[in-house]
């Protein structure tokens, strides 16, 4: 064996001889990478299926045509364009409910389709056999693998053919088929050409077609960009934490080892040598817990991929498949965190192991003699860090920016706890008059230089629990307030088509029972470039008294029907950075703000204009489900009554309870992730403390034997030692607070509102900062139970040994 | 075989440099052994660090075998040591993680001249054959110290340097202690340089120099 094989032997003989030690550093970097690399799975995930969905059109590669209004063209606009000597291919999009879920057809014309834009089992050596059977009876589908296995055995939709291109939930047919499965006879939803082909503005706007921008294409990845960042950043927040267990495991294990380093130096190894096998170390477990942490965030990943792809369908209507594959993307970033992190919490160890002279005072305790300098460091390095969070605040303007802010209160809170704790402690202790008192909090002073990495970890998972719980909390409360109000009528109902919704509203509107009749329209829009929705409303008390308004000119309401005025959605306002007063043009004459409304949900901003100026402006704007106020003991007889005169399918009937349901169901989806990275944080914080008690198990043992030899029984010490490290959990608790509704106040004012469009009321949750307390305490109770049992049951031999090293 | 000429050191202190060697001159041959005497604080046990390339020296040459140990750099100087200084410290500084068995090979491993007869035979003649799978914590003073001793000796150097090897055991244990480690020195026929407040331990020497100050008395 080599010499760095040697040393790296001696070394490795300190983890055998600790194996708690060991597991704990590898299990607190297992854990961090878990949770990092789990996210990371579940972005890689999403980031494909949005990546199919933008490829299956070619992507930039491809120009579309849009209907300049709402979402359908005549066919003939293509036959006309094609005639005219234009290489243009019509496509036909929508979706049907299949045994409950939504399936997106997608139909194509492949003969004239862009060859990049082509599925891959329609283009190359597919063409031969594929066409024919895609363009003949029995019209063949193509579909992902996973969609042909879940559609397995449906008489109702073509065969299906397998092609690993496209994405879940998703038929792609001939566009015939696709017309008569969407009921779309004669009309087209966009077309295709290629990017070279150039067809004049006048031809567009005599047809009524408008060029999209390359960004509408790729619309699903900027819009849920926020919403993996938000992952991204409680992976990160986990991922810190984790870190906390591996720096105290290096840190603790160079300072017990600080005498085999002097020994092996005296033996010969070179302070190189020794830095070298130190890296050498440090990388190897590196790469092993960076493994375990793998499969362990593999078994996070899948186990909340269910979660997210529901909420990004109801958040914002994109489709990413539920099931997880191993992707080199993530396995790397994977890896490269684990081995980036343990470098980094190894940093100072190998600067101390290099720079160490060969006579190194090998005292275990060196570095308490410097407390005092290391936390006059960490005072002075968490004032820079909140001033660097204060300018952050008050000059930064991105979403990143707000999650810097975040890091530097986290930080500043990290670096002073331990400041804080002390002096706490130091004030407890002027005060305190019995000799066991006195040693106690003497003790718990000493104790909190070793503790104080774990110590940091409970602070940050706790913060993150009070200001991520807050905010959830906040937002539910107002979420469903707003839902009360926007869907306050208590039935919603949509006519098969025009006619038939036209005769429902007039009919409803003579039954005795029925209060208030809430019809509507939306349509597409484009506002200084953007897309935005726009939709309508009736004068109706309902809306006067009950729409959620967060700002509104005097005599909103009076202007909105005057047809010369119109309400924003917040993410509108805040996006477009307008507000009451301003003035917006849709391209149908100008209109003056004069109220802004939450829509919170919608990751589209919103324009609300009166009814009849939405029909004037966009005559063929689509209807919106008409909303029926009556009393709710009337609504199964009219409704009795209603289907009885028109054939009204029970899909198109929508009780506002069902509906409101629902919504509360995608609600509490979306925060089902975060509250499970939330858990899987405190769980690590947890993890920490256990380590941390147990790898300072035996240097604990010189500060008790001696209160034990003057006359403290062991279950007594045993006691003392967990009552202590309860008051230091609690103490750490109490700090935690202020600092997660710090963070609560950011995530609320400066995430959220760059994130989503959107800023909620800050609601303070005492119960909740109670229960959390509560939970510290037990967590620490937890992890302090096996460090109390063992020195509970210690032999006397061994503490014995104490006084024998002594001398 | 060990030639020290005019060699200075002195650390500095809030008070000014405090001088603790002062142009010290001494010569040990191969198979010799020199006894370093001297009150606390003469500067004894940073002569012998500085002869083992431990600890820097101002001014001077320190050779062994005609190599200037005192201007190589750490990582010559730690190549230097582990294949021809075997070091015996006062506090023992065995590997509190490796077996005896394992402290014992440890330096000779490391400069790739493990014998593991001679290691063996040390082993026997120091007693330690029924401790060679226990840790250093499972030992008495008197046996870690034997294991140290071994540990110097297993790579057969060319110089062996103690300081107080026996300061930290009883008199009795110390004395048998050092009669082994006296008998292997010869054995070896290495140089033995050891430092010693013990006037008994200093007379079992072949020369004695005493510092005063700083300087050879």
């Amino acid at each position: 064996m080599s010499r760095t094989g040697w040393i790296l032997a001696t070394l490795a003989s300190h983890w055998r001889r600790n194996p708690v030690q060991l597991a704990a550093l590898i299990v607190g970097l297992a854990l961090a990478t878990a949770l990092w690399s789990g996210v990371q799975a579940i972005n890689a995930e999403a980031r494909c299926s949005y990546a199919k969905a933008t490829a299956l059109l070619g992507g930039p590669d491809v120009g579309v045509l849009r209907p300049a209004r709402g979402k359908t063209l005549p066919q003939s606009v293509f036959v006309e364009l094609r005639r005219a000597g234009y290489q243009v291919s019509p496509l036909v999009e929508g979706a049907i409910s299949v045994n409950g879920k939504r399936l997106r057809i997608l139909g194509i014309e492949p003969i004239s389709m862009p060859s990049q834009a082509a599925p891959d089992g329609l283009q190359g050596d597919a063409v031969a056999d594929g066409i024919p059977a895609f363009l003949q009876p029995p019209w063949e589908a193509l579909a992902a693998p996973e969609t042909v296995a879940v559609l397995e055995g449906n008489p109702d939709l073509p065969p299906r053919r397998a092609d690993g291109s496209l994405p879940e939930n998703l038929l792609v047919v001939d566009i015939g088929v696709a017309q008569t499965l969407l009921g779309l006879e004669g009309s087209i939803s966009r077309l295709l050409m290629a990017q070279d082909v150039e067809v004049p503005d006048a031809t567009l706007n005599r047809l009524g077609l408008r060029l999209a921008a390359p960004s509408e294409q790729d619309a699903a990845t900027g819009l849920t960009d926020s919403f993996h960042l938000n992952l991204t950043a409680f992976a990160f927040l986990a991922f810190a934490v984790g870190l906390l267990i591996v720096r105290a495991c290096i840190g603790l294990a160079l300072e017990q080892r600080l005498p085999t380093f002097r020994t092996l130096r005296a033996c010969g190894a070179s302070a190189r040598e020794l830095a070298i096998a130190v890296l050498i170390e440090v990388l190897a477990l590196a790469i092993l817990a960076g493994l375990a942490g793998l499969v362990l965030g593999y078994l996070i990943a899948a186990a909340l991929l269910p979660d997210v792809a529901g909420s990004l369908r109801g958040l914002y209507g994109v489709s990413v498949s539920g099931t997880l594959r191993f992707a080199p993307e993530w396995v790397l970033s994977g890896l490269g965190m684990s081995v980036l992190g343990a470098l980094a919490a190894a940093t100072a160890a190998l600067w101390t192991v290099y720079r160490m002279p060969p006579l190194a005072a090998a005292r275990p305790d060196a570095w308490r003699a410097t407390q005092g300098r290391q936390m006059r460091q960490g005072l002075a390095a968490a004032a820079l860090c909140a001033a660097a969070g204060v300018a952050l605040y008050a000059y930064g303007d991105s979403l990143e920016a707000g999650f810097a802010t975040i890091a530097c209160v986290l930080l500043t809170a990290a670096l002073v706890l331990p400041a804080i704790v002390g002096s706490i402690l130091a004030i407890a202790g002027s005060v305190v008059r019995s000799p066991v008192s006195e040693w106690m909090i003497a003790d718990m002073r000493q104790q909190l230089p070793g503790l104080s990495l774990a110590l940091v970890a409970l602070l940050l998972a706790l913060a993150a629990n009070v200001g991520v719980g807050t905010m959830v909390g906040g937002f539910r409360e107002t979420f469903l307030e707003w839902l009360d109000r926007r869907l306050a009528a208590e039935v919603y109902v949509r006519g098969v088509d025009e006619a038939q919704a036209r005769a429902i509203d007039a009919w409803a509107a003579q039954q005795p029972e029925v209060s208030e009749l809430l019809p509507g329209r939306f349509a597409d829009a484009f506002l200084t470039d953007q897309p935005v929705e726009v939709r309508s409303v009736v004068d109706a008390p309902t809306y006067r008294d009950g729409w959620p308004l967060l700002r509104a000119s005097p005599d909103a309401w009076d202007a909105i029907f005057s047809d010369e005025a119109a309400m924003l959605s917040e993410q509108a306002a805040v996006r477009l950075g307008m507000g009451l007063g301003d003035t917006v043009d849709l391209g149908t004459g100008p209109l003056q703000i004069v109220g802004i409304y939450a829509d919170y949900g919608n990751p589209k901003g919103q324009v609300m204009l009166s009814l009849e100026r939405l029909e004037r402006d966009f005559p063929d704007a689509r209807r919106m489900g008409t909303g029926i106020r009556l009393d709710r003991a009337a609504i199964d007889p009219l409704l009795e009554r209603m289907t009885q005169a028109f054939e009204v399918p029970p899909d198109n009937i929508i009780d506002q309870v069902a509906l409101k349901r629902l919504s509360r169901q995608t609600f509490e989806r979306t925060f089902a992730v975060t509250a499970a990275l939330n858990v899987l944080t405190l769980l690590v914080a947890s993890i920490a403390l256990l380590t941390a008690l147990l790898t300072l198990f035996d240097r604990r043992l010189a500060q008790l034997a001696p209160v034990w030899a003057l006359g403290l029984a062991r279950r007594q010490l045993a006691g003392l030692e967990l009552a202590k490290t309860l008051v230091l959990a609690a103490l750490t608790a109490l700090v935690a607070i202020p600092v997660g509704l710090i963070l609560a106040w950011l995530l609320v004012a400066v995430v959220n509102v760059k994130a989503f469009g959107w800023r909620l009321p800050l609601i303070p949750y005492p119960e909740q900062w109670l229960t959390l307390g509560l939970l510290a305490v037990a967590v620490a109770a937890i992890a302090a139970i096996v460090p109390t049992i063992r020195l509970s049951r210690i032999a006397p031999a061994q503490l014995l040994k104490v006084f024998a090293s002594a001398r | 075989m060990l030639a020290i000429r005019d060699v200075y050191k002195s650390y500095a202190t809030p008070e000014g440099p405090l001088n603790v060697l002062r142009g010290i001159d001494l010569d040990v041959t191969a198979g010799q052994s020199l006894a370093l005497t001297g009150e606390s604080g003469s500067g004894k046990s940073t002569l012998l660090h500085a002869i083992g390339g431990l600890e820097p020296i101002d001014s001077g040459t320190i050779k062994i075998d005609e190599t200037d140990i005192s201007g190589l750099r750490d990582r010559h100087s730690a190549a230097f040591r582990r294949g021809r200084i075997g070091i015996v410290f006062q506090q023992f500084n065995l590997v509190s993680s490796l077996t005896t068995a394992q402290n014992i090979c440890l330096q000779a491993r490391l400069s790739g001249q493990f014998d593991p007869a001679w290691a063996e035979h040390l082993t026997e003649i120091l007693g330690l054959l029924g401790f060679r799978d226990r840790y250093p914590e499972q030992l008495s003073g008197g046996q870690q110290q034997r294991v140290a001793i071994a540990r110097a000796l297993a790579l057969r150097p060319r110089l062996v340097l103690a300081d107080e090897p026996t300061g930290n055991l009883d008199t009795e244990t110390g004395d048998k202690v050092m009669e082994v480690f006296l008998d292997l020195i010869g054995e070896t026929d290495c140089a033995l340089v050891m430092v010693t407040h013990n006037p008994r331990l200093a007379g079992l020497m072949q020369l004695s120099v005493k510092l005063v100050q700083g300087r050879l008395a």
